[in-house]
């Protein structure tokens, strides 16, 4: 064997491979649920098992859509989760430029509130959740939902949006004061456009994990027409019965919002962040 | 007047209000909230009977065998989970910072699970772990590790391990994604000088990749036990806790005990009792870690 084929051999075995591998193992879970969902609903059920989706049809598709108060769920998430964020990017927005901006008394304090709440576990503070929401008569809201989100994920959005306005010089809000806008506006008209792709990637944090949330939502929402789609996916899955083609179908179209924005900002994920800039 | 109020040194107060307002009302109230809680009579279909009670709601949780239980299931739960997340996690991020073709596509597919919420993740793999129609089954059948069909959510110890692979998952991208990025700061030069004095990869990986994503690893694995220890859609989703409680872990029980007696004493004082091992937990490790002095983002 000369010397090249051996190098090639050991590229694949140390590198190619295992990555193939890994890989297969992330990747066939979505495949599969996409290939149930696009079955027949008596071939899903039935052995030997097909590893295509033939015959192929898109009924599943189309009868969740059109029952089950899917699109209901979807309405609530997306007003839940929109919502979530904007709140949260505006208070972050503020917040986390006071911390990079000014000495204040009590400075240090508040940063070690922020990352102590990180490592807060969620269910703690469900129960007196509860009860506040209970009674300010929130329950079966989903303002309750938009809350306890805005919350849970304003800690890390806030350290992140910190860390933005820190790469960038001070000069900038300066100038554009000595012109006579006052700070606020200064913010959000010079400061806050200078580091969009830090606010898209914060924005989308805060989205991914409100579009998520299950917990909450279960014990605050049980009127099924404010259930969100974590929730309401939850409640397909019967004790007895599942209608699998249908949700794998609704599976898959929950998933699609989350999958673009996770494709937009991989990018960051990556590159500029470090161990616990990733909530889960 | 109205100049000293609103001078620029209340500025960044005045900033940081509304940050205050939600996290101070929704937030650290709630958490002392649990704790004034936890020694309530509080149950809130009977309120004729709140009031403080001590320490009773502990001695009844130390007596309640399913509560037992639950402990024991979240610790088995949360060491193999962040072990396992850990060992391959650290494993992907190696793969994935040597220099090959497509490497911004393969870092793309590895991270999607990170993207799923809990709730899917129980949806997708309960169908996989299906018994009759189920794929798992069926791929381990054609590879010849078993031969027949298994019933993997009649079992306790089965249903453990499906929920822990289905799990691990989910969590193998936070561990990559945030070695990685520790990775990317080693210089390469000082690779290029071990080279120079002759050392293999295996040294290499002991002597100067570990030692250098130490604290991030440490960090990475503390925040990774927390937030494993709090997992409750996955199990929630997948067993309910089933069968025979043998998946049971305490942040699923005290969610359930909350649902079905609205004993909100009680579940709080579980909670209570998981920050305080959670609190001595964090505490010893990174002293034991012996974690540096390294900012947190």
């Amino acid at each position: 064997m000369n010397k090249k084929t051996k190098k090639g051999l050991r590229k694949f075995f140390g590198c190619y491979l295992p990555i193939l591998l890994f890989t297969a193992f992330i990747i066939f879970p979505f495949y599969w649920f996409l290939c149930t969902s696009l079955k027949e609903e008596g071939s899903i059920m039935e052995l030997p098992i097909r590893y295509l989706p033939t015959p192929f049809t898109l009924d599943n598709y189309k009868n969740m859509l059109a029952s089950m108060g899917f699109d209901k769920y979807f309405v609530n998430s997306l007003i839940v989760s929109v919502v979530t964020t904007v709140i949260i990017m505006i208070v972050s927005i503020w917040g986390g430029f006071a911390i990079s901006r000014y000495k204040f008394r009590g400075k240090k304090l508040t940063f070690f509130m922020l990352l102590i709440t990180q490592m807060l576990p969620g269910v703690v503070i469900l129960i007196p959740l509860f009860t506040i929401f209970n009674k300010l008569g929130l329950i079966n809201n989903l303002w309750s939902l938009i809350i306890t989100n805005t919350t849970v994920n304003l800690p890390f959005c806030m350290i992140m949006m910190s860390g933005f306005f820190s790469g960038i010089p001070a000069t900038l809000e300066e100038a554009a004061q000595i012109d006579g806008c006052s700070i606020w506006k200064a913010i959000f008209k010079i400061v806050v456009p200078s580091i969009m792709p830090g606010v898209v990637s914060s924005s989308a944090f805060a989205f991914v994990n409100s579009w998520n949330e299950f917990v909450y939502a279960l014990n605050f929402i049980n009127d099924s027409s404010k259930f969100t789609l974590p929730v309401g996916l939850s409640m397909m899955k019967g004790e007895f019965t599942v209608n699998y083609g249908g949700l794998a179908a609704g599976t898959i179209v929950a998933l699609i919002p989350v999958l673009l924005i996770f494709c937009y900002i991989q990018k960051y994920l990556v590159e500029g962040m470090s161990a616990g800039a990733v909530k889960g | 007047m109205k100049k000293k109020i609103f001078g620029k040194n209340a500025r960044p107060y005045l900033m940081l209000l509304p940050t205050f307002a939600i996290i101070g009302i929704f937030m650290l109230y709630p958490i002392f909230n649990t704790f004034f809680l936890s020694t309530q009579n509080h149950v809130l279909t009977n309120m004729k009977d709140a009031g403080f009670v001590g320490l009773d709601n502990f001695k009844t949780l130390l007596q309640d065998e399913t509560f037992i239980k639950a402990a024991g299931n979240s610790l088995w739960w949360t060491v193999v989970n962040v072990g396992l997340q850990a060992f391959f996690g650290l494993l992907v991020a190696l793969l994935l910072n040597m220099k090959f073709k497509g490497r911004g596509l393969f870092r793309a597919l590895m991270f999607t699970p990170w993207a799923v919420g809990g709730i899917l993740v129980a949806l997708i793999w309960s169908f996989m772990f299906n018994e009759s129609v189920g794929v798992v089954g069926d791929l381990l059948m054609k590879f010849g590790i078993l031969d027949h069909r298994m019933s993997w959510f009649s079992d306790g110890t089965l249903s453990m391990w499906a929920l822990t692979i289905a799990n691990t998952w989910r969590g193998i991208p936070f561990f990559a994604i945030s070695i990685l990025s520790s990775l990317q700061t080693i210089s390469v030069e000082i690779y290029e000088s071990a080279d120079v004095d002759g050392a293999n990869a295996w040294t290499k990986f002991w002597k100067i990749t570990l030692p250098l994503i130490k604290d991030t690893l440490l960090l990475t694995i503390l925040l990774r036990t927390i937030w494993t220890l709090n997992v409750v859609d996955i199990i929630y989703g997948m067993t309910k806790g089933g069968p025979n409680f043998s998946t049971l872990t305490i942040p699923v029980y005290i969610m359930m005990v909350f649902n079905d007696t609205l004993d909100a004493g009680y579940a709080s004082a579980m909670a209570v009792l998981m920050i305080l091992a959670l609190l001595i937990f964090s505490a010893i490790y990174l002293k034991v870690g012996k974690y540096g002095e390294e900012e947190y983002y």
